[in-house]
């Protein structure tokens, strides 16, 4: 053993005294990832489960009211889905609702935060998961020629939530073809366009709208969403939303 | 491209491992000796604090804080060098974020353990002088960040662009690269940040982990994004491996990308760099296993080199 060390102490002297210090290499890698889930066996950490418990009891009060039910899971998707058509219908109704005068509505892809409402009953935390921003509803005047790039935008990432009145195509990112309740867009046209002032301030590259003139409706998109829901639910309704061709990608 | 101060770390490297009874013996020298860690990493855990409910969709019972908390305990008591990094967007999604701003997202972030985070863009929802502090009141981690110029803002003195970690002999190079805010986040919420070029300010730091502090391995923490089909232009965790140095891992996020193997590509060097990024909302949590073989020689003589086991 004695030997073993002097061996060992006159080695690393020796690398030392010549600058050839041992050296680490990553001899092998294994990349993977373990999933969390409540049927993995993993037991959640107490310590954890109590410090979460006192924020949890008091959202869960507001957060766990049953405010509609969904008739059939409603999807986020590309070019056009379920999900978008809601929601986007929802901020244009709203606007007719508070007297604004709004052709149609739109909402970034990205702004939609969860990739599904279940069907069955729905809860107001869950249109809080949906749009957790405090995002504010504004009318933006969009000229004709404006609206042609915005909505050339729109196509270049393969279509945005957009509500109804609206026949789009779409071939390799391109926008080939658009009406706006059956018209093509007149490029000397002022369009009213209901949309989230995140994009209305250039948001997600948006940033031809932000000179534009627009009015502040002063109502959360959030709100919005849970009034429409709660609206459909007081007339009897499930929460649907068909596709309608809206956005079509030709192939 | 050995530097004095690099010399001098590994002769006291050396020194320190004399002291280790596995260590007094010759012939591993000879041989290598072998080092094993762990990393572990989230991105854009976005408040998911709870899982998701149990209602028969797609992610029911997937993710939640306590689940995470136990898993990583269970990984540390497995093993001796654990590191824990998470890729940003801790903050926004649920109504945790909503009503207590990310106090509680930090407090378990901290009580779990983490020992770095970068930032992402949803992190300045609440304005950075609410990420500020939050940090400050509930984080004990750094945020690390090499692009972001926070030096007109509360943030001065709260980032550091790379941190080193010592586990066992292992030096590990932490540093971080933050995507352009302009454009995505509204501009009253990051204020004068300054955004820098991703590239070349995560290089700059990773060169200087590698080369003067020492660093066996370089990770970059991103927010840059895994690709982006549509927009050639627009930087990316691929872009960045391509064309940067020093960098060995890029733990990415932002376009919650559920990656079922890591990718690999050659830099400007020609070495190889891992990027890995684990979806969105703690439904998975990221484990890189590391061998690294301690020798004498340039050469490693027991590398199988970087591969990867199906999910």
């Amino acid at each position: 053993m004695a030997i073993k060390n002097y061996i060992f102490i006159f080695l690393s002297i020796a690398l030392s005294a010549y600058g050839c210090t041992s050296v680490q290499h990553i001899s092998k890698t294994d990349i993977r990832y373990e999933s969390i889930s409540s049927k993995s066996g993993i037991v959640p950490d107490d310590s954890i489960t109590a410090m979460i418990a006192p924020y949890k009891e008091k959202l869960d009060v507001k957060m766990n009211e049953v405010i509609a039910n969904v008739a059939e899971e409603m999807t986020r998707k590309k070019p056009e889905s379920t999900l978008g058509n809601w929601y986007t219908d929802a901020m244009l109704s709203a606007a007719h609702q508070a007297g604004y005068d709004a052709v149609f509505a739109i909402s970034n892809y990205g702004g939609l935060r969860v990739p599904y409402l279940s069907a069955g009953p729905l809860t107001r935390g869950e249109l809080y998961e949906l749009c957790p921003f405090d995002n504010l509803l504004l009318i933006v005047d969009v000229p004709g020629d404006i609206l042609d790039t915005l909505l050339q935008n729109i196509a270049s990432s393969d279509g945005w939530p957009i509500s109804g009145d609206i026949r789009m195509t779409i071939k390799d990112h391109v926008m080939t073809s658009c009406t706006i309740t059956g018209k093509p867009i007149n490029p000397t046209t002022i369009y009213k366009v209901a949309m989230p002032d995140y994009v209305a301030n250039g948001g997600d590259d948006m940033k031809m709208l932000i000179p534009l003139p627009r009015i502040q409706t002063g109502l959360l998109v959030r709100d919005i969403l849970i009034g429409y829901a709660m609206e459909s639910a007081k007339s009897g309704k499930e929460i649907s939303a068909p596709i309608e061709g809206r956005i079509i990608i030709q192939r | 491209m050995w530097s004095r101060r690099n010399f001098i770390n590994r002769t006291a490297g050396a020194g320190a491992a004399l002291m280790l009874p596995g260590w007094i013996n010759a012939s591993a020298l000879l041989k290598g000796e072998l080092t094993r860690l762990v990393i572990l990493h989230t991105n854009d855990v976005h408040s998911r604090i709870d899982p998701f409910p149990e209602d028969g969709s797609r992610n029911a019972g997937l993710g939640g804080a306590a689940r995470r908390a136990a898993l990583i305990e269970k990984i540390r008591s497995e093993n001796e060098h654990v590191l824990l990094l998470d890729s940003g967007d801790i903050f926004q999604g649920t109504p945790y974020f909503n009503f207590y701003l990310g106090e509680l997202d930090i407090k378990l972030m901290t009580a779990m353990g983490y020992d770095a985070t970068t930032m992402g863009n949803h992190d300045f929802d609440g304005g950075l002088e609410n990420y500020e502090k939050q940090m400050r009141e509930h984080g004990n981690f750094p945020t690390i960040i090499s692009n972001y110029d926070f030096t007109d803002t509360v943030m001065h003195d709260k980032y550091i662009p790379r941190r080193s970690f010592q586990k066992g002999d292992i030096k590990i190079g932490v540093t971080g690269v933050g995507i352009e805010l302009d454009g995505l986040v509204p501009q009253a919420l990051y204020g004068p940040t300054r955004y820098l070029d991703p590239i070349a300010k995560v290089t700059e730091q990773a060169d200087i982990l590698k080369h003067e502090e020492g660093c066996d391995i370089v990770i970059c923490l991103s927010h840059l994004g895994y690709k982006y089909d549509n927009d050639n232009d627009k930087v990316s965790d691929i872009k960045l491996a391509q064309n940067s140095r020093s960098i060995d891992i890029i733990l990415g996020g932002h376009t919650h990308t559920f990656m079922d193997k890591p990718d690999i590509y050659r830099n400007k060097e020609g070495d190889n760099v891992i990027i890995h990024q684990v979806g969105w909302a703690g439904i998975r949590l990221g484990k890189i296993d590391i061998t690294f073989e301690r020798n004498s020689k340039n050469k490693c003589i027991s590398c199988e080199g970087i591969w990867v086991k199906e999910a």
